[in-house]
């Protein structure tokens, strides 16, 4: 687990700029580091030692020198990959997965992504052709962004985007067609940034660069065909092998020449994780949680339940609202994106915890919800079809009333306006989009915040549709279960709870995450599930729960889905960091930057000021307004300053030499 | 033209429609040049209220026109457009 920055192409800087792209990154891996100059190539590595902590330094090469990598992530079955690589011929150096990776590619080509279950994000070289090689992994865990120099030949990559605005050569402005996407799906669409030149190589994709070409290709994506799905075993064969494959798919993830923790958040998910890495592989296990003072949002009594019973050396943290105002700034120079909600804040905190107990490795529960069917998006869209067949029955609307996380707390008064909300568009459920309609149309009503005037008038009918044109060959047979799965996937997952709340907020702290619900065969198997094993009425991960209710305590599994929230507008406006926030936002603060239309800022401030639980909308606009603001400020305005790199132990200079290598390892 | 003795208010549709959207486009409305609001037009549609939102359009009716709204008068019928308001304010009125 690392960092990644590299330049390819006649544009290629040398030493010095590209140490400077590397001290951006120094949280991603505060080990050691190293760098490779070539012919028209530089790649540089911050490295967060977990596997061979000896012998992994990057960039690292094969043998006999052709190709180099760079690399950020696991392969998390680089056993079984070089045992089959030894038998047909390879010879390996070190026991590092990099190893693998390399002659795993040179073996099987971009092919050799397919057989790699993992998360990683790597550029990889080949002096031969001159051509490089980079690629994601398939729900997109590690991050990798890029951007093409005015020459149009020379490429910049990196793990995170602060890294290539450190290049003088990259101008740093706002692409305002991203801020409408994360206002309607809160992540940008595509390989849109927030930054204007700045793109994101889309997860499950690979690009190649070389010869004055650069070709981007989507080599796996979310696919659910009716085919697939296995209608004739029963509930039991299916349970079996959902055990089965969990439980691998966490074997794996314990592999670490390092000591691996959980997250327990009290849920679940996490519970699950937790409890299979403590019971049947790793006996004595830490465990970590986040807590609030505010108390609506605080799940310690249900951590500490599970942390218990199942005897784990258990730490935990608690966050009130101070640290989180104070802390939300910090954590966008970390997350380099507006937020909808502070939610990250307090993860940042927890990864701090885990580094500080002196641990880098941890499993988390993310992904559980949308491949096993766990949002309440997935009811509620259920439930509007279910109502589009009746447009005019009061009862089949009621069923929204189900939904606790989003009912509206006014209670019964309102419940008009809230099925109103729901009734837009009831019937339109041959659209593609029709599961998030509800929350892109609610994201897109913030528009006219922006200063902009062709966005801030922009129809939300047109996004919806240019957005909904994109979807893959074959999705309108696909069951409408799964139609939503793949737009939580594409978007939140891994626009924003892969990212936001995942590999920045952990990586800020030289943490690492691992995802066992993402792992290739969980996936695969959730795919051939009928989908009413996912959700059973409106149960939701009907089979999960099944598969783990005997072991787990009913308390957790009878719990109903408590989503996980931070205190947000409150934390900002009400908590004790009040003024300066209210500084922050004044007219001319927002004129100041330009993003916003001041009057209309003023007036959100005005309404969440009166009251102390602001309604959701305002909720999430003055978070965004905010966290837009911190964005701005640290990383279009703001001076890049690079750390101190760690001990610089890989230093490689091809460019003046033939092989063999003039390589000095330290 | 009806008159509400008790806020001795002498109120017209078409004041009545005015007050309001200038309620709305002054405090809910994410304020942006040249919006206006079509007497006919869904507010729910519009995205200019939702749940919450409307709490805060019955407290203003309450307060300008000195009424009480009841819990079940919250409903789409009259409070979904300019002209729905003021058509509810017409049968309060009546009452």
């Amino acid at each position: 687990m690392c960092g990644i920055v590299g330049q390819i192409g006649p544009g290629a800087c040398g030493r010095e700029p590209l140490l400077r792209m590397m001290g951006m990154l120094t949280h991603r891996g505060p080990d050691e580091a190293g760098y490779l100059l070539a012919e028209d190539l530089a790649f540089g590595h911050l490295r967060l030692s977990i596997v061979d902590l000896a012998c992994g330094q990057q960039p690292m090469s094969t043998a006999d020198g052709r190709y180099w990598i760079t690399f950020n992530g696991e392969i998390f079955n680089h056993v079984e990959l070089r045992q089959e690589l030894e038998a047909a011929g390879h010879v390996f150096r070190t026991r590092s997965d990099t190893e693998v990776l390399l002659n795993a590619f040179r073996e099987w080509g971009p092919e050799c992504l397919e057989r790699f279950n993992g998360q990683w994000a790597f550029a990889l070289w080949d002096r031969d052709t001159r051509t490089a090689f980079l690629a994601r992994d398939r729900f997109g865990v590690r991050p990798l962004f890029y951007t093409t120099l005015a020459d149009g030949q020379t490429i910049l990559f990196a793990s995170e985007i602060k890294a290539i605005l450190a290049d003088d050569r990259v101008r740093r402005h706002w692409d305002v067609q991203a801020l409408a996407d994360i206002f309607a799906c809160w992540a940008s669409e595509g390989d849109r940034t927030p930054f204007a030149g700045i793109r994101q190589l889309p997860a499950g994709s690979w690009m190649r660069v070389g010869n004055g070409r650069v070709e981007v290709k989507k080599w796996w994506d979310v696919d659910y065909s009716p085919d697939l799905i296995d209608w004739s075993r029963s509930d039991e064969s299916w349970q079996e092998e959902l055990r089965a494959a969990l439980d691998e798919a966490c074997r794996l993830r314990l592999r670490a020449d390092v000591t691996v923790g959980t997250y327990l958040s009290g849920g679940l998910d996490s519970s699950i994780t937790t409890w299979l890495s403590k019971t049947r592989h790793q006996p004595n296990l830490q465990t970590f949680s986040i807590g609030f003072r505010d108390a609506g949002y605080d799940e310690s009594r249900f951590q500490t339940m599970l942390a218990q019973e199942l005897h784990t050396e258990h730490h935990s943290v608690s966050v009130g609202r101070e640290e989180i105002a104070s802390s939300l700034a910090r954590t966008v120079w970390h997350t380099e994106t507006p937020m909808h909600r502070t939610a990250p804040v307090p993860l940042m905190r927890l990864s701090r915890l885990v580094r500080d107990t002196g641990l880098k490795v941890v499993l988390t529960g993310e992904g559980a919800d949308e491949v096993f069917g766990g949002y309440d998006q997935f009811k509620e869209t259920k439930i509007r079809r279910f109502w589009a067949r009746s447009p005019g029955s009061p009862w089949r609307r009621r069923l929204l009333d189900r939904l606790e996380g989003n009912a509206p707390r006014t209670g019964a008064r309102t419940r008009a306006f809230w099925y109103a909300f729901y009734e837009q568009g009831l019937r339109d459920t041959d659209r593609p989009g029709y599961s998030h309609h509800p929350r892109w149309r609610n994201g897109l009503s913030l528009l006219p915040l922006l200063a902009d005037p062709e966005m801030a008038s922009r129809d939300p009918r047109e996004w919806m549709a240019q957005v909904e044109a994109t979807v893959p060959s074959g999705f309108q047979q696909w069951d409408p279960l799964s139609q939503a799965q793949y737009w939580e996937i594409r978007q939140f997952l891994a626009g924003y709870l892969l990212s936001s709340q995942g590999d920045r907020v952990s990586m800020a702290n030289g943490v690492e995450g691992r995802y066992p619900f993402l792992d290739v065969n969980v996936f695969e198997l959730s795919r051939r599930m009928p989908p009413r094993l996912k959700m059973r009425v409106l149960r939701e991960k009907h089979l999960l729960k099944q598969t783990f209710r005997d072991v787990l305590p009913s308390a957790i599994v009878q719990r109903p889905k408590y989503p996980y929230r931070a205190p947000d507008a409150m934390a900002l406006v009400h908590g004790p960091c009040r003024q300066e926030v209210l500084d922050g936002l004044s007219p001319e603060a927002v004129a100041r930057r330009g993003l916003f239309r001041p009057q209309a800022v003023s007036r959100l401030l005005d309404r969440v000021q009166r009251t102390e639980e602001p309604a959701a909308r305002d909720n999430m606009a003055l978070v965004l307004v905010y966290s837009a603001h911190a964005v701005h400020d640290q990383l279009i305005d703001g001076a890049m300053e690079p750390s101190a790199l760690p001990p610089l132990t890989t230093r490689v200079d091809l460019r003046a030499a033939a092989r063999p290598l003039e390589c000095q390892i330290t | 033209m009806i008159t509400n003795q008790k806020a001795n208010t002498v109120l017209d549709d078409a004041q009545v429609i005015e007050d309001v959207r200038s309620f709305i486009c002054g405090t809910m409305l994410i304020d942006a040049p040249g919006q206006t609001i079509d007497p006919d037009e869904s507010l729910v549609q519009r995205g200019v209220i939702d749940s919450t939102g409307v709490l805060e359009l019955a407290g203003f009716l309450e307060q300008r026109y000195a009424i009480r709204v009841d819990d079940d008068e919250i409903t789409t019928e009259n409070m979904d457009s300019l002209n729905a308001i003021a058509a509810y304010l017409r049968r309060k009125f009546a009452a």
